[in-house]
């Protein structure tokens, strides 16, 4: 037997593929910003709501080597991924556990089913009021809606492993760690990088919008006073950077999943 | 060492009015380095035998006596599935032997030359995902081998293969069975390959399974496919498949 195209094929994930659907895509961004500009330039929009482009850009880079926004990005990112770490991290744990096993899974599933639907922001009252008007109350915030989505990936992804596997290993003798750091972790771990995809999307969201709606720091409240203000060059730029950080991290996830899943069928060529 | 099989039946429940009977007193013996093969109907719970023996589910009633041995080594060989996806070629044959505490060189070594043996060198780092059917199970027997069980346990290894594979596949598991020498215990449907690998075959009937006959098939070793056109082969053949005839007409008749 002949098995010759079975070779080890170097996968980075890095070498995006410009073909021509790409360079439509660009044409169609570009196309819509040279409409914006030709506008707002020859005043068929109000320049005061939408000024051109090339403007925004301008004054966004302008600030941003003022250091305009890095304050309120640091902390709009340490509040984010302190929750992500809290609250992903006991969403993953908990979550495996609930997948590992079945009486805890069916305990809790009804609690959890519960919980899961009720918009996240609405909780931000009850957080005050509990934890009081300090850092602690945002990251509860944070933490809460970043648990939820990990929880769920983590607990599908050990209920979805074929229990074949724990048949092989169990066969060779493996204990309860062997079967847990050989099948459990691995077979989850694709539902797991979904799980950190969605925990730091929830994230996010509820940075930004507990920013909005209180307090006096962070992207969202330099949003929201652009807004009060009407200065709509820096609510451009923080939207700007707002999207910079979702896209560079769900860059990055996919950068991972390439990376800690060659085995897994969505990293397999074509 | 002898394995013997004493009076072992296996009822699944549903629920509690509905009973499924899957094994009714099975009773055999299986010598040192014996191999012997299961057939029958399917559903006649060949491997339910196979789990029983592997000791991932529990029987009714009756036991499993290992005789000369102490704690014996039963390792499984399965129809698919049977290699960890996220494990390369390499990680998976030497899963048995990191389980059981041998270090990282060692283990290599020998995964290694048994892989050159099998012609399976070049596939160290592949996942199996990249490797055909064929070559899945080719990985998943020199894993079972190399941890050198008391008993192979082999459910349907080749059920999922093309023909032409299976054929192939089969005369490797003879060569590699007459250098190791294993006690094996072989369930398949296929009569013709029973035939060919064992040295003993289980008969058994349509659910609940029972033993029906135990053949002793004469053949010599070494053998290769050749044996197939041994007329002895041909009786045997005719034989067994007398026996099963009536319990799949049955089966088909009912359903």
């Amino acid at each position: 037997m002949e098995f010759t195209g079975a070779g080890n094929t170097q996968r980075t994930g890095l070498d995006v593929k410009y073909n021509r659907e790409h360079l439509v895509t660009f044409a169609l961004v570009f196309g819509f910003l040279a409409i914006w500009e030709y506008c707002a330039r020859a005043g068929k929009i109000s320049a005061l709501i939408f000024p051109a482009p090339t403007f925004i850009i301008q004054s966004f880079f302008t600030d941003l080597v003022h250091g305009v926004y890095t304050k309120d990005t640091l902390i709009s990112l340490s509040r984010m991924f302190t929750g992500i770490i809290i609250g992903g991290g006991t969403g993953l744990v908990l979550g495996l556990i609930m997948g590992w096993s079945k009486p805890v899974r069916k305990t809790l599933d009804p609690i959890i089913s519960a919980l899961l639907p009720i918009p996240k922001l609405t909780l931000l009252p009850m957080a005050l009021i509990i934890f009081g008007l300090g850092e602690t109350s945002r990251t509860v915030m944070v933490s809460i809606s970043a648990f939820f989505p990990m929880l769920i990936n983590a607990m599908v992804g050990v209920a979805q492993i074929n229990p074949t596997y724990y048949e092989v290993i169990e066969n060779y003798g493996a204990s309860r760690f062997d079967v847990f750091r050989k099948v459990v972790l691995p077979g989850s771990l694709p539902f797991v990088l979904s799980g950190c995809r969605l925990s730091f999307q929830a994230a996010l969201m509820i940075t930004i919008g507990v920013e909005m709606m209180w307090g006096n720091n962070g992207l969202g409240s330099v949003l929201w006073l652009a807004w009060e203000t009407m200065r709509m060059t820096n609510l451009y730029a923080v939207l700007i950077i707002i999207s910079t950080i979702g896209v560079g991290f769900n860059w990055l996830l996919g950068y991972l999943q390439v990376v800690l899943l060659p085995w897994h069928h969505e990293n397999r060529p074509a | 060492m002898t394995i013997i099989f004493n009076n072992i039946s296996k009822k699944f429940a549903k629920n509690t009015e509905h009973e499924v009977e899957a094994l009714d007193r099975i009773d055999f013996t299986i010598e040192e380095n014996e191999f012997v093969a299961i057939v029958g109907p399917s559903g006649c719970g060949k491997t339910t035998l196979l789990r029983i023996a592997a000791g991932s589910i529990k029987q009714d009633t009756g036991q499993i006596i290992y005789r000369g041995i102490k704690n014996p080594k039963a390792v499984m060989v399965f129809q698919d599935k049977g290699l960890l996806p996220w494990l390369t070629v390499l990680d998976n044959i030497c899963l048995g032997l990191e389980l059981q505490g041998i270090p990282k060189n060692a283990r290599e070594k020998r995964a290694l030359d048994f892989m050159n043996l099998v012609k399976l060198s070049g596939f160290e780092k592949n996942y199996p995902h990249e490797l055909s059917g064929g070559m899945q199970q080719r990985v998943a027997l020199v894993r079972a081998f190399l941890t050198n069980p008391d008993v192979l346990l082999m459910d349907e290894p080749f059920g999922a293969l093309d023909a032409q594979t299976r054929t192939i596949l089969q005369e490797e598991l003879l060569n590699l069975w007459s250098r190791e020498r294993n006690t094996v215990l072989f369930v398949t449907h296929d009569i013709d390959e029973a035939i060919l690998l064992s040295d003993r075959i289980i008969v058994l009937s349509d659910r609940p399974g029972k033993i029906q006959q135990v053949i002793t098939v004469p053949m010599s070793r070494p053998r290769d496919l050749k044996a197939k056109d041994d007329p002895r082969f041909l009786e045997i053949r005719s034989q067994i498949w007398n026996l099963l005839e009536q319990e799949i007409r049955k089966e088909l008749d009912l359903m």
